[in-house]
């Protein structure tokens, strides 16, 4: 497992995603996690190494370094690029969770060929229902690591500036000694860097909320002035008469936009029950 | 042979796993395969080298590292990453010895045959118990790895400055740093936090599982007496049966003669 890994694993929440979502997961791997791996970790390679302080006494100059760095930029930004592209997994499991759901639903209504249930893996969820509300959350998720992260950044390393000389006086070094870290001005570029793409992507998932809830705002509104767009339990409440009535309510109690758009690309699901003028 | 392999190896697991399983094997690979990978293998990169100690007495520094790191962290979570991953694979053993029985009850007696399972990869009687075995060899084991890791430095803390006593060849005591302490102690933090997360899950699995098995054994119950019928289990072929109601006739008409 590594960023590959990672990547490939994200790839598949894409197709669930706003355009806007999009556009982040692309800022992520594009302009963090590809710079991070081929150019950030090389010029992190040698910070211990070439962190040479003023005196020859043993173990001073790995006190000063885990004094002034007790944690790298690098890891610091591996974990942070790692907790912040998690949350897209809540929206693959949750999606993964109405698929399997939505197959059940056509093995039941005696649809569960291959044709169907490929198409079911295919087909684009509808951002709506329970599915918008973890979509939302995994947003707001978002939001709070890349703030915790810019603040632990500002906390542990204030002004985000990387300095030539560092004075450092904890034992065993003898009074004050000269410390020098290694390519102090190409480590702040991409400190500066980083920072930037973890702004934009800051605004991005703002945009992202704001979108998701205005667009819930809208689709509630068209629905209140329109309400023939009813619940689709009138579908499960014609074909129980051959299976346990209980299980297909459960199923299509929620207001789930999946079973509409399933049931609105195939017609021909209805033909074993009425026509659903519900739907 | 590396992570990715083993990743590949147990993806087939999540077919025939939990809700709980599939978060535990995210978790472990997102959280623990992935983070050991790009960080945290890094900042034990040059431990070795950099175990630094006031003194100019020769193998006094490598007698001292071996005293204080008798295994290296990163080797430790690597091989518990492995042990913990493994059990899985009873379950992907079991499923796939369940279908060579499957195929070769086909080729023995037909394809109309009704089959030995009605699903090989469903949870129901000797694959229930793999799979339970499974979740127990799993816990002992990171509790295990756990505890190693606590005994071995002193409730995972990593300090700058461990004092080597008594150790040939170092005269007396002699002061010795580690590298990095701060950055070791984050993610050793990290790293024990995702072993108790899926500790947790683990055990929430089993609670689950058995749970799940009681429900559907008091239904089953409750069913039979309903109906006051045999309850035959699904996987008993009625081959098989015929066979035995045949066997059994003769070894009957033998016995009257």
């Amino acid at each position: 497992m590594n960023w590959a890994g990672l990547y490939a694993v994200l790839s598949g929440v894409n197709r669930h995603s706003t355009a806007i979502g999009r556009i982040w997961l692309s800022v992520i791997f594009i302009f963090r996690i590809m710079v991070l791996v081929v150019a950030a970790e090389s010029v992190w390679g040698d910070e211990k190494s070439a962190f040479t302080c003023n005196t020859q006494q043993p173990g001073c100059n790995s006190v000063c370094y885990d004094h002034f760095f007790p944690i790298s930029h690098i890891r610091l930004w591996a974990l942070q690029l790692i907790l912040v592209t998690t949350p897209a997994l809540l929206v693959a499991m949750h999606v993964a969770y109405q698929q399997h759901q939505e197959k059940k639903l056509l093995m039941m209504t005696g649809h569960g060929d291959a044709k169907h249930l490929e198409e079911v893996k295919k087909h684009k969820m509808r951002i709506s229902g329970s599915l918008w509300w973890t979509y939302v959350c995994s947003v707001v998720f978002r939001l709070l690591f890349e703030a915790v992260f810019m603040y632990l950044f500002y906390m542990i390393y204030p002004g985000y500036q990387m300095v030539r000389l560092v004075k450092c006086e904890a034992y065993p070094c003898p009074n004050t000694v000269d410390c020098f870290v290694s390519r102090p001005t190409e480590k702040t570029i991409f400190t500066v860097f980083m920072l930037v793409t973890s702004s934009i992507c800051i605004v991005l998932n703002m945009a992202e909320l704001v979108y998701l809830v205005v667009r819930a705002c809208a689709r509630r509104s068209r629905h209140n002035s329109n309400p023939s767009s009813g619940k689709g339990s009138f579908y499960g409440h014609k074909v129980s008469s051959e299976y346990k009535q209980n299980e297909i309510n459960q199923l299509l109690t929620e207001q789930d936009g999946s079973l509409k758009d399933m049931l609105r690309r195939n017609p021909g699901l209805q033909e074993k029950g009425d026509r659903c003028s519900a739907c | 042979m590396d992570w990715k392999t083993l990743q590949g190896l147990l993806s087939g697991v999540n077919k025939y796993s939990t809700a709980f399983g599939r978060i535990w094997l995210s978790v472990v690979f997102v959280f623990r395969v992935l983070v050991y990978v790009v960080a945290a293998e890094r900042v034990w990169g040059d431990e070795q080298k950099d175990f630094d100690c006031n003194t100019r007495q020769p193998g006094c520094t490598n007698v001292c590292y071996d005293h204080f790191f008798p295994i290296s962290h990163i080797r430790l979570w690597a091989l518990q990453l492995i042990f913990v991953t493994c059990p899985s694979l009873l379950v992907i053993m079991h499923v796939a010895y369940r279908e060579d029985r499957e195929k070769k009850n086909r080729e023995k007696n037909g394809e109309n045959c009704p089959k030995l399972y009605s699903n090989t990869g469903k949870k129901h009687g000797g694959l229930w118990w793999t799979y339970l075995f499974s979740l127990f060899f799993k816990l002992i084991i990171e509790i295990l790895f756990l505890y190693l890791l606590h005994k071995m430095w002193d409730s995972f803390d990593l300090p700058r400055l461990v004092k080597c006593t008594n150790v040939e060849p170092c005269p007396n005591t002699v002061d010795c740093y580690i590298a990095r302490p701060t950055e070791k102690r984050v993610f050793t933090y990290f790293m024990v936090g995702a072993s108790s997360i899926c500790i947790v899950l683990t055990v929430c699995e089993i609670f689950y599982l058995i749970f799940k098995r009681v429900v559907r054994s008091t239904r089953k119950w409750k069913k039979s007496i309903k109906r006051s019928m045999s309850y035959s289990k699904a996987s008993t072929c009625q081959c098989h049966l015929k066979a035995e109601e045949r066997e059994n006739k003769a070894l009957n008409r033998g016995e009257e003669l």
